[in-house]
């Protein structure tokens, strides 16, 4: 017995309101969107860069349109502890809204260009790599990539040699992955620290 | 603060150009549509009172429009919250479009709330960019009104040609439907559909400027 379902034309994805998840990541058509909200009295997530430069804050707006350019390291604060490079370019929108703040970020999948996502730490005190894992995102798609996520933040927070800077001396903080429901304690810990 | 000790000196605007698509400074080169990397954006700024989008031009749009796989789905707009036509899917605003736009990718639609009560809000359109060496394009189809037999179909291959090509041949396409009745006049009910439009009121001839108003 075979069953067909309609295609899939659109999608509606509330962002605030009783319908919308404090924050998730989903994965709609071809594209992969995290979003997330907090009340306004709560400290707004900073999204960070590391360009060749050095690393770039951008300061905080009541809203926010911003696009990161594919194979740019970049991190959302308390979203997830480790700098992101993506294989496709990132969309970040940020807003107020009468109840708080509301963020999003879309990436395509649609660029064939987009195989694979890096994460890596670098020392906070003096930006010496400390550890690198590439996920091959187009095979493995976004759940593969939140699973293979935690795994290298486990990995990374339970050795201690890999999170002390050779160049400085100093230890980075403990990581944590992309969803807050999978943090164990420490993660839990570390997510609202940095 | 982490990164506290490597932060750059220099000032944003110097490292990252147009940083904030939603700056006035920037906004004012989205109006219509701007290839930025692999996406293709524009940002209108808007009235909205409840779900109806209020635009200078046009009037008051209610909603937007799909063909699904049974029949008309409308669709109304609502503050905070991500829309996603997924790319293939046929839809337009009625009054803003006056053809269906059918895109190999997907569009994406977000309004953030206006500043202030009373001030326009932001309405953001984002869609994927083809590369040159992809097939991907769009086409603006006509639809019978009555039963939705496809009358007419333009097709534009926006990975070759661009966006630089995309309004003239808009243009061009609903031009043609509008020169000849056989066009609109549908094969399978014989109803004759009204003129089509472009989605610039400044192109509007008389007559389609009147049908506009009607559908």
């Amino acid at each position: 017995m075979s069953t067909q379902s309609d295609p899939v034309t659109n999608y509606r994805i509330p962002l605030v309101g009783a319908e919308a998840p404090a924050r998730a990541w989903q994965e709609a058509s071809r594209n992969y969107i995290w979003s997330a909200r907090h009340a306004r009295d709560t400290s707004r997530y900073g999204i960070v860069e590391l360009l060749p430069e050095g690393v770039v804050r951008l300061p905080e707006r009541d809203r926010v349109f911003h696009v990161v350019p594919a194979g740019r390291p970049h991190r959302i604060e308390h979203a997830f502890g480790f700098w992101r490079t993506c294989g496709a370019d990132a969309l970040y929108i940020a807003s107020n809204y009468e109840d708080g703040v509301v963020y999003m970020m879309v990436i395509s999948t649609a660029p064939s260009t987009y195989e694979t996502d890096t994460l890596h730490w670098t020392c906070l005190g003096c930006g010496e790599t400390l550890q690198s894992v590439e996920i091959p995102t187009r095979r493995v798609h976004l759940r593969g990539l939140l699973e293979r996520s935690l795994a290298a933040v486990r990995a990374f927070n339970a050795d201690p040699a890999a999170r002390t800077c050779a160049a400085c001396g100093a230890v980075h903080p403990l990581a944590y992955g992309f969803e807050p429901e999978d943090d164990n304690d420490e993660e839990r810990a570390a997510r609202a620290k940095w | 603060m982490y990164y506290a000790e490597i932060n750059v000196p220099e000032r944003l605007d110097a490292l990252l150009d147009d940083w904030d698509l939603l700056d006035d400074r920037v906004i004012k080169k989205l109006t219509t549509f701007k290839e930025l990397g692999e996406n293709v954006v524009g940002v209108r700024r808007r009235m909205v009172r409840g779900n109806q989008v209020l635009d200078p031009a046009k009037g008051v749009l209610p909603e937007s429009v799909e063909i699904g796989p049974h029949g008309l789905v409308q669709q109304t707009h609502e503050i905070l919250s991500l829309r996603i036509t997924v790319g293939g899917a046929p839809h337009r605003v009625p009054h803003s479009m006056g053809f269906w736009h059918i895109n190999d990718v997907d569009e994406l639609y977000v309004t953030l709330p206006p500043p202030k009560p009373g001030e326009p809000a932001y309405f953001l359109v984002i869609m994927g960019n083809p590369k040159p060496s992809s097939n991907e394009g769009e086409s603006w189809a006509q639809y019978c009104q009555v039963c939705l037999t496809m009358l007419h179909e333009h097709y534009y291959k926006t990975a070759q040609f661009g966006m630089d090509g995309h309004w003239r041949a808009n243009l061009a396409a609903i031009r043609e439907y509008n020169s000849d009745v056989k066009f609109r006049t549908c094969p399978e009910c014989g109803h004759v559909n009204p003129l089509a439009y472009v989605w610039n009121t400044a192109k509007d001839t008389p007559d389609e400027a009147l049908a506009r108003k009607e559908w």
